[in-house]
């Protein structure tokens, strides 16, 4: 009977003990500038932001600093603060006879709270006792936050599993879940396949926002084997174990490290892993998150509880509708174990796809687009970071521009030296002295700014403030400038011009900002991720969450498409190895991946290698290939991605290939791709890796083309006549030529009849 | 029937088809959307094509009009495609200010655009007429001529000079009849109110009266001073019977081959009902005589439009006529009712109303008239406010564009004749309108810096290729604006009060033969030096603006390049505006007869003319003339009369280092008289030899180096002037402003 009891005991505290671990960060991972922080002046300070999952605790952390501080800083008086959530936490003294220190600050658990954490950096740093110039160059100190870590001893918070909780698991904070397993029955169909899983991993990445979500593809048998369990007393397998057994997530692989899992299948299919109350529960669209509890046996854990998100229906169609459901969902709104979805509205791709972009010809305010009020006060430089995305294929003559009509007030009181900077894109395109010392009030500041700065994708518009106090007049007399108050109205608007939806393609790089050609704006049409066969499909469902990430959307348009015929209409991603995809025809490809390669190297040709944005786009630079190198070999540990015009699809459109040695390779590759510090450096339309730092090699070797609506032809024609110049000014120039000499014929014609007249 | 309709049938439909086909489908490209780069890539093509063809058609070869032909529509084609991206890109505004801004460069620039297409089609195939003579005709056949000289207010010495050479044409003399119409005494004028001016109107009937007494031919004058100089001609054609009519201006002293090289003309084509030549100006007008005294060395306006343009507008049938220097048919003129009187332009109008009848005209490039410029500043804006305001009224009261009768052809150069003098509209928008920018921070030019790179500057460029490859021999970079400058502003007014009221203005006669017998500065001068301080203003605003909004310097910068421009522009039109002395009467123009000078004692010195004016000429000695008395008779061949003329001539000077004398005329006796007239005047050659003299060509950049000389000192000057005038009023000092 003890022993029971203890079994039980253990398979409740199983969850916890098992998700609890301990991580390292970097503080570069939470702050977007250089690796060494720069302290200047008198007084500053500098936030880090610190994101935490609901569903995580922290049991301990400890913060690990690296700070060097300049030798002409006096004893005492200069020290730097580090305080969390607006607690100090640690007080370090700047010692000029120990001008580097390494400093390690606990930080208290009871500070620690779900969402951002603010992590601040402030010093007081002073040379002489009075009379110091807050300009002084000798004010400094660094903190080397590659070098600063943050260690934290986490675990599950989470007792309970509802789906309100799945923002917890999937979140983008310390404690949220980096992958997840799918699960299907051996036997899926293709439905669940092509379309269920790519969505469900959508719908998980989405809630993972920024931060990459390995998908993996799991089967399980449609029965089970019970393990061997030595038994002191007589047969192990009694009733009640069996029954334990079967409610125990049995079929995880035991690779397994992430607490949710994810369950995908019909009734039918899902029948021999569930236990027949949940079976017969489902009758329609159905989502169900269960805590599953551990399979303890003899003081060892067989099965390990676990967390499963089960998506199912009693057909194929409600599966769908179950991710649909799950990909748009507002978790918050579900505080419930189970849902079962009855209809939905409104689910159609095109218009999923744009609901975050803003729409060209129209006219926003920030409001509109979630944007705050910013108040910025006290003496400091400011900034205030307005984000919003526009069409990924936004295209616009070089003429046309964007109006900013800004509400912003400033207080009295600003000394020399204040000023507002207003950047697009980080292209400093307006700037205002806040001179007026009675302060200053603007409502629809008008800016004109040339819709050129904008691209397709995420924009920015930095606001730029430092607020300086008025000077006392009187030395070693400062003025306090806790009165200084800055203000940007969040009712400022923005007006976009109208915009065609062109894109030049292949280019990587727009697939990186805005997921394009998957993501579109005006219409939606079908594109793969084409897997040769099942050991593709990780790979294949890592990039569809990625590309959902980027497009900040679902992409119902998106599917998976198992074999080797890349004959498939539309924006297509071809994964594979050498010899898979020999299947693929590129005897037309500038570079071909096949058992023997084909490389356009850049000696052999006018190749540019530099990745280029969107912003900068030099597609008209010259790009020549005239030669490559056939040659016999492997891929070694790198992978390739290259993009080019779609060969066999009747609308214009792109195709990628993505290739490593080996279908593991290949899921690591993608892995190392879709990672933060990978994914930004996209571009051209050839891409080569083999970890997730830097590429091996950006190069464009394909020709342009445009991809973008069929119904604007003007604009097609604008992009295509901007990319071959040639073919109008060889136009231009024989029309003319034509013209002048028929104009020649005539003039002398009548030349002739005048003459004759004499 | 026009040649063109006649012999139009034999080009092939398909011809016709494949030319609008191709027309339509350039039209087509020039509206496709390109971005800057890809605009400013095949801009750069683009102008080097139209650089090598002008070059190519400025040789003589057997393409030369081909090439011509191609940079012209690749010129028109680049005009074209920059303001059809003006209209559809940039025309952007934020408020009702900026709009008017906007809008009103827009159009300044479609105008500039209209009249450089207008003036590409005129120009594009200028007609080259071959000289005819009478010599071998049947004289007993040939139709007889009046030549008439109306006269409103010049002096009986200036109406002498061309009466004279009036009689000397080459013509058989009893077909020959002149008759001077004299508007200053007409019986309104004689029975005026005012005492003083009706004595002076009696006196000046009974002088002239006496004058053409003594020279044998018949004063007109009539009742009234109506429709001005076309009522005296009208008045003076219902009593006469000749079958041709010449009008000369009184100051149109014409040479002996006039009729000889017009006439056959006229005999030819029974259609024809005007034939042009130049007016060549024996004097400079103000520009030329203050911008660096280029008489001598830059071609004038009027080699501009009688060397190039009425060329061009002969070879479309639309040659029109001058007012003077021109031969009619009386029988043409009669059925328009004589000289059209409609507008203070009779000359263009009676062409026009002659045109729309189906008449010709014809244009006959050899100078054989020479006239008087107005001399002075005031003179010469009078006279181009009569010319704009005239062709104005043509516009407004004939439309030419939709007038019944004309071709398609005549109506385009009538268009291109008249739109230029709407030039002052545009020209003042281009002057201010940096200053919209640089002072008022208006956005009137809605385009990136590639933009400017890729549309603006090669429309510019190309703009400025056709037009040294058109009129490169006769007009000088940049010399254009600065007629245009000189005139807007006063032109401008004008203009308005003819579209405000297109009947109201009256003919003003421009007085000429003034002598300048002191430097001053123009009364007419204030307006530039408002224009200099507001655009030296604006420069200055431009500067503060680069200083202080760096975001915007790139445009600052261009804006201020463009004010600058408009600033060397006015500081060059200041050296115009400082009238310089001029004493001689008559000018000297240059001459390079052979000349003998003999004394009573049968002493001959030979030399060669260097200049030579009705006063007397300077001349190079091949030897030493340190013995020459001072009076001599000065022999030397006229081509005029075809013989070797003998005047009595008294020697001024001598310098013994250049061997150059210079000598006065001294005619004893009526022959004498005429031989020095013919000799200085009717020689229709010398005035060929002297325009192909200073028509050359120069490149763009020695034009702006030439302005940019030629600018900057005149404003020193002007201050010195003025100093000089006010220490003057203050009796201070008796300056350099007055030179005795």
């Amino acid at each position: 009977m003890i022993r029971k009891y203890f079994t039980l005991l253990v398979c409740i505290l199983m969850p916890f003990s098992l998700l609890a671990k301990t991580e390292t960060f970097r503080l570069t991972d939470f702050y977007g500038g250089d690796a060494t922080l720069r302290l200047q002046g008198k007084a500053d300070s500098v936030d880090l932001s610190i994101p935490l999952s609901s569903v995580t605790d922290i049991n301990n952390a400890q913060l690990r600093l690296e700070v060097v501080s300049s030798q002409a800083l006096i004893k005492k008086r200069s020290q730097l603060y580090v305080r969390f959530n607006n607690a100090t936490i640690g007080q370090i003294s700047y010692d000029p006879e120990r001008p580097s220190l390494v400093s390690n600050i606990p930080i208290p658990k009871a500070l620690w709270r779900a969402g951002f954490n603010t992590l601040t950096f402030s010093v007081s740093q002073h040379y002489a006792e009075q009379c110091v110039n807050g300009n002084a160059p000798e004010l400094w100190s660094e903190i080397n936050i590659y070098n600063s870590t943050l260690t934290l001893d986490t675990s599950v918070s989470q007792t309970a599993f509802t789906l309100d909780t799945l923002s917890g698991f999937f979140n983008p904070g310390i404690g949220g879940q980096r992958g997840v397993a799918l699960y299907t029955a051996r036997e899926s169909s293709d439905v669940l396949v092509q379309n269920a899983l790519p969505l469900t991993a959508q719908a998980l990445a989405l809630r993972n926002q920024y931060q990459p979500l390995s998908v993996t593809h799991e089967v399980f048998d449609d029965g089970y084997v019970l393990p061997d369990v030595a038994f002191e007393g007589g047969e192990y397998w009694e009733e009640e174990n069996v029954r334990r057994y079967e409610q125990s997530a049995w079929y995880l692989n035991t690779k397994e490290k992430q607490p949710v899992h994810v369950l995908i299948g019909t009734t039918a299919q899902l029948a021999p892993v569930l236990p027949s109350d949940i079976i017969d529960d489902i009758d329609g669209a159905y989502l169900f998150a269960q805590r599953t509890p551990a399979f303890v046996a003899n003081d060892r854990v067989l099965v390990p509880a676990s967390y499963r998100l089960i998506v199912s229906g009693t057909t194929d169609e409600e599966v769908y509708q179950a991710t649909k459901a799950l990909a748009v969902m507002d978790d918050a709104l579900n505080p419930v174990e189970r849902i079962t979805v009855l209809s939905q509205t409104q689910m159609e791709a095109n218009s999923l796809q744009r609901h975050r972009i803003l729409a060209p010809g129209e006219h926003y305010t920030f409001d509109d687009f979630g944007a705050v009020t910013a108040q910025f006060r006290n003496e400091n430089d400011f900034n205030h970071r307005v984000s919003f995305r526009l069409p990924a294929d936004f295209y616009v003559p070089e003429s046309a521009s964007v109006k900013l009509l800004l509400d912003f007030a400033y207080g009295a009181g600003f000394g020399p030296g204040s000023i507002m900077n207003v950047s697009v894109n980080d292209e400093l395109v307006h700037g205002l002295a806040l001179t007026n010392t009675n302060g200053q009030s603007f409502r629809d500041y008008q800016l004109s700014i040339p819709a050129r700065y904008f691209k397709g994708g995420t924009n920015n518009i930095d606001f730029d403030v430092t607020s300086r106090a008025p000077l006392a007049g009187v030395p070693c007399d400062d003025i306090p400038g806790s009165h200084l108050v800055f203000q940007l109205e969040n009712t400022s608007a923005i007006d976009l011009p109208t915009a065609g939806h062109v894109a030049v393609q292949p280019n990587l790089a727009i697939l990186a900002e805005a997921a394009y050609p998957f993501a579109r704006f005006k219409s939606a049409p079908i594109a793969t991720v084409n897997a040769p066969n099942g050991e593709f499909l990780d790979s294949a469902l890592t990039l569809i969450a990625k590309l959902a990430q980027v497009a900040q959307a679902p992409l119902l348009n998106v599917q998976i498409k198992l074999g080797n015929a890349p004959d498939t209409e539309g924006a297509l991603i071809v994964l594979g190895t050498p010899e898979t995809l020999s299947q693929v025809e590129q005897a037309d490809f500038n570079t071909a991946i096949e058992s023997s390669k084909r490389w356009s190297y850049r000696l052999q040709n006018n190749l540019y290698n530099h990745v280029r944005t969107l912003s900068e786009d030099l597609s008209f630079k010259e790009m020549r290939i005239d030669g490559n190198t056939v040659q016999q070999s492997d891929l070694g540990e790198q992978a390739i991605l290259t993009a080019q015009q779609h060969p066999t699809s009747s609308q214009r459109d792109t195709l990628f290939i993505m290739a490593a040695q080996t279908p593991e390779l290949l899921h690591q590759r993608v892995l190392d791709l879709v990672s933060l510090s990978m994914w930004g450096q996209l571009g051209g339309d050839f891409f080569a890796w083999k970890d997730s730092e830097t590429p091996s090699l950006v190069m464009q070797v394909s020709d342009k083309f445009e991809v973008g609506e069929a119904d604007d032809m003007w604009l097609h024609l604008r992009l295509w006549l901007s990319n071959h110049p040639w073919y109008w000014l060889i136009g231009f120039i024989l029309l003319v030529g034509v013209l002048s000499t028929m104009m020649y014929i005539l003039l002398k014609r009548r030349n002739k009849q005048v003459q004759d007249s004499w | 029937m026009d040649n063109w309709q006649r012999d139009r049938p034999h080009l092939t439909t398909q011809f016709f088809l494949l030319f609008w086909g191709a027309a339509l489908l350039l039209g087509v490209l020039l509206l496709a959307p390109i971005d800057a780069i890809g605009q400013l890539f095949s801009s750069v093509i683009i102008l080097i094509v139209i650089s090598l063809c002008s070059r190519e058609a400025n040789h003589t070869q057997k393409y030369q009009h081909l090439f011509r032909t191609i940079a012209l529509l690749l010129g028109v084609a680049l005009s074209v495609r920059y303001l059809l991206w003006r209209g559809i890109y940039t025309l952007k505004y934020s408020d009702i200010l900026s709009f008017v801004a906007v809008w009103l460069l827009f159009i300044a620039e479609i105008y500039a655009g209209i009249t450089s297409i207008l003036g590409a089609v005129v120009n594009a195939f200028p007609l080259n007429r071959p000289l005819l003579t009478l010599e071998g005709l049947d004289k007993s056949a040939l139709p007889t001529v009046d030549v008439m000289i109306p006269s409103y207010n010049e002096d009986e010495e200036m109406l002498e000079v061309t009466i004279r050479a009036a009689k000397m044409l080459d013509y058989p003399k009893d077909k020959l009849f002149i008759h001077l119409l004299d508007d200053g005494g007409t019986d309104q004028k004689i029975n005026a109110e005012n005492p003083v001016a009706a004595q002076t109107a009696r006196k000046r009937r009974a002088d002239l009266q006496a004058l053409c007494k003594r020279l044998d031919i018949t004063y007109h004058t009539r009742e009234k001073n109506e429709f001005a100089k076309a009522g005296n001609v009208n008045s003076a054609i219902q009593n006469t019977q000749g079958e041709l009519i010449v009008i000369l201006d009184a100051d149109h002293v014409p040479t002996s081959d006039f009729l000889d090289r017009t006439v056959p003309w006229m005999l030819k084509n029974e259609k024809v009902f005007l034939v042009q030549t130049p007016h060549f100006m024996a004097n400079p007008d103000p520009v030329e005589r203050n911008y660096f005294s280029a008489f001598t060395r830059m071609p004038s306006e009027n080699d501009m439009f009688y060397g190039t343009i009425q060329k061009g507008l002969d070879y479309w049938g639309s040659s029109f006529f001058c007012g003077s220097a021109a031969l009619m048919r009386r029988a043409h003129l009669d059925l328009v009712g004589g000289i059209s009187g409609d507008s203070i332009t009779e000359d263009a109008e009676t062409a026009l109303d002659l045109h729309k009848m189906g008449y010709e005209s014809v244009y006959v490039d050899r100078p054989m008239v020479s006239g008087l410029a107005p001399e002075t500043f005031d003179a010469f804006i009078q006279q181009r406010m009569r010319w704009a305001q005239g062709m104005t009224q043509i516009l407004l009261l004939k439309k030419p564009y939709n007038a019944k009768g004309l071709k398609w052809y005549q109506r385009v150069g009538y268009m291109s004749s008249i739109m230029f003098w709407l030039f002052p509209f545009a020209r003042i928008i281009f002057l201010l309108m940096p200053l919209a920018y640089l002072v008022f921070d208006l956005q009137v030019y809605h385009a990136s810096m590639l933009e400017i790179f890729a549309f603006t500057l090669p429309h510019v460029i190309a703009t400025y290729t056709i037009s040294t490859m058109l009129f490169g021999r006769t007009r000088w970079p940049l010399v254009s604006e600065l007629y245009e400058i000189l005139q807007c502003a006063f032109t401008l007014n004008a203009l308005i009060k003819v579209f405000i009221k297109p009947r109201a203005p009256s003919f003003v006669v421009t007085p000429k033969g003034e002598s300048l017998d002191h430097t001053f500065v123009s009364p007419l001068s204030n307006v530039f030096y408002w224009l200099i301080l507001v655009i030296t203003l604006g420069l200055i605003a431009g500067g503060y603006k680069y200083a202080t909004e760096p975001l915007t310097r790139e445009l600052t910068v261009v804006v201020m390049l463009w004010n600058g421009f408009n600033l060397l522009l006015l500081l060059s039109v200041m050296s115009v505006l400082l009238e310089r002395k001029q004493v001689r009467t008559q000018a000297r123009l240059p001459a390079a007869n052979s000349v003998v000078i003999k004394t009573h004692f049968d002493e001959a010195w030979v030399g060669d003319l260097i200049d030579l004016s009705l006063g007397g000429a300077r001349l190079s000695l091949k030897g030493n003339g340190a013995n020459i008395p001072d009076d001599a008779i000065f022999t030397s061949w006229s081509h005029a009369q075809s013989k070797n003329v003998q005047i009595p001539i008294d020697v001024l000077h001598y310098d013994e280092r250049t061997n150059v004398l210079r000598v006065r005329f001294e005619p004893k006796d009526e022959q004498q008289t005429n031989d020095v007239i013919s000799f200085a005047l009717c020689d229709s050659l010398r005035w060929m030899s002297f325009q192909r003299r200073r028509t050359r060509a120069i490149s763009y950049w020695f034009g702006v180096k030439h302005v940019l000389k030629v600018g900057l000192k005149p404003v020193f000057l002007h201050v010195v002037v003025l100093l000089g005038k006010f220490a003057e009023r203050l009796g201070l000092y008796e300056g350099p402003a007055r030179e005795k």
